[in-house]
């Protein structure tokens, strides 16, 4: 066989074999593993570092509500309201530990909570009423932050996990915003109900529980029986 | 063996190769193509679950405000209960429109509402209590759905609806279950500004016509705390 047989011989073979690769990849679906570093990575260490600030936000306003200003009007509604601000601050960080094993799991590098500092917005002061809007304001920002997170991930089970957590954020937020807009107020069984004000972390439970955590979601909370 | 045979044979043998994979490359197309219908239809059957679970929410409330408007109207508390529940009732039917777009989207069939029948716990008494409780374990039941759902669509685009839904049932939810528990009670404004109870029908807009929490105004500080 001269030279002109192999070549026509190794162009042909190449040939298929280009038929065959093009092949394969015509299968890949929407979870199947990305070429390079998993794009979800990104996205979920922008939501852990919003964990990370709003844990941050949450210490900076439990000083406030641990000492309010002088002749602060909610200063007597001071304390339970940082009894609430500590257990959704630990609700963070739940959701924070749940994030950073995903994004271990996929081959990232988490940020870490050293590395997120919160810096008061401009022309904040320490009242009861800012704490109430700031948490307010972060609440919300994160709700949306994990919706639109769910139309961008790539993985179903990141995109579950992102909605699992939305749904804590949204009744953060809206037991702050009825409170702010006074559509609603505290109630005679406030004191002995304050475990139930946003009672668990996640809409859904979470297996196995977060280090630390409960993982709790909405089923483990008693469906009301009637009188 | 000739120059000539031995590369027609080289030929023969690369063609019959290169057949082979173009038949695989069609079938392997064609899975794609299978697994995304299949995955669509999967998609259909779990958008129109919730599609079902709206109007059931829808005719719960639906319900709730005749009886509060009739039988419960001495109640001091009626008239408020009867406002929410409207209003968590127009939300309803923003998500069951929404569903029934993403359902036709999707190649399915929306369920018609008239299908859809309000069925209330056996032994259940209407009280006002009674329909807190109700709407509360409802809404409950809604929000961990909508969750799982984001879990199992197929699509981001679907999943981002399921969760914009589901966050809003959260939020009906947390509002009715404090209610119930006399945690917290009507402020104030509740009477002119209801709508602050759930200020928007989804997380975020899912489409035309729809809007979201950045439709709210954040907050802005007072400098001082009078």
């Amino acid at each position: 066989m001269d030279n002109n047989d192999k070549l026509s011989r190794r162009l042909l073979l190449q040939g298929a074999t280009a038929l065959g690769a093009s092949a394969t990849l015509a299968g890949c679906g929407e979870d199947e593993a990305p070429a390079g570093p998993n794009p979800d990575i990104v996205i979920l260490n922008r939501l852990l570092s919003a964990e990370y600030t709003a844990i941050a936000a949450y210490t900076a306003g439990a000083m406030v509500l641990t000492s309010p200003p002088m002749g602060d009007p909610l200063a007597q509604q001071s304390l339970i309201l940082r009894q609430i601000a500590t257990r959704w601050q630990a609700q963070h960080r739940e959701h924070a530990t749940v994030l950073a094993s995903a994004i271990t799991a996929i081959g990232g590098t988490p940020v870490t909570e050293a590395s997120v500092m919160f810096t008061p917005p401009s022309g904040w002061t320490g009242t009861v009423a800012n704490v109430l809007r700031l948490a307010a304001n972060l609440e919300r920002g994160a709700a949306l932050a994990y919706n639109d997170a769910v139309k961008t991930l790539s993985s179903a089970a990141n995109r579950f996990l992102s909605a699992n957590i939305q749904g804590d954020e949204t009744q953060h937020f809206i037991v702050l915003h009825a409170l702010l807009q006074q559509v609603a107020g505290a109630g005679a069984e406030i004191i002995s109900g304050i475990n139930d004000v946003v009672p668990v972390p996640f809409v859904s439970t979470v297996t196995p529980a977060p280090m630390g955590g409960t993982g709790s979601g909405l089923q483990t909370v008693a469906d009301f029986t009637y009188t | 063996m000739s120059e000539d045979q031995s590369r027609r044979d080289a030929l023969r043998g690369a063609l019959a190769f290169a057949a082979s994979m173009g038949a695989a490359m069609a079938a392997s197309m064609a899975r794609p193509r299978e697994a995304h219908a299949q995955a669509a239809a999967g998609d259909v059957t779990t958008l129109t679950a919730l599609q079902r679970a709206e109007y059931d929410a829808i005719r719960t409330y639906s319900t709730a405000e005749s009886i509060l408007m009739t039988d419960l109207s001495s109640d001091p508390q009626a008239s408020t209960v009867r406002a929410v529940a409207a209003y968590y009732r127009g939300q309803h039917e923003a998500h069951a429109n929404a569903l029934r777009t993403a359902i036709t989207a999707a190649g399915g069939t929306p369920i018609d509402p008239t299908t859809v029948f309000f069925m209330p716990p056996t032994g259940f008494r209407a009280t006002v209590a009674n329909i807190i409780k109700l709407a509360a374990n409802k809404e409950k039941a809604a929000a961990v759905a909508y969750a799982e759902a984001v879990r199992s669509l197929g699509t981001a685009e679907r999943a981002q609806l399921a969760a914009a839904i589901g966050g809003v049932e959260t939020q009906h939810w947390i509002v009715l279950y404090l209610l119930a528990k006399g945690v917290v009670q009507p402020g104030m404004n509740a009477a002119t500004m209801l709508n602050q109870l759930c200020p928007q029908a989804f997380v975020a807009s899912v489409g035309t016509g729809t809007a979201g929490l950045e439709a709210v105004a954040e907050y802005q500080y007072a400098p001082n705390a009078t």
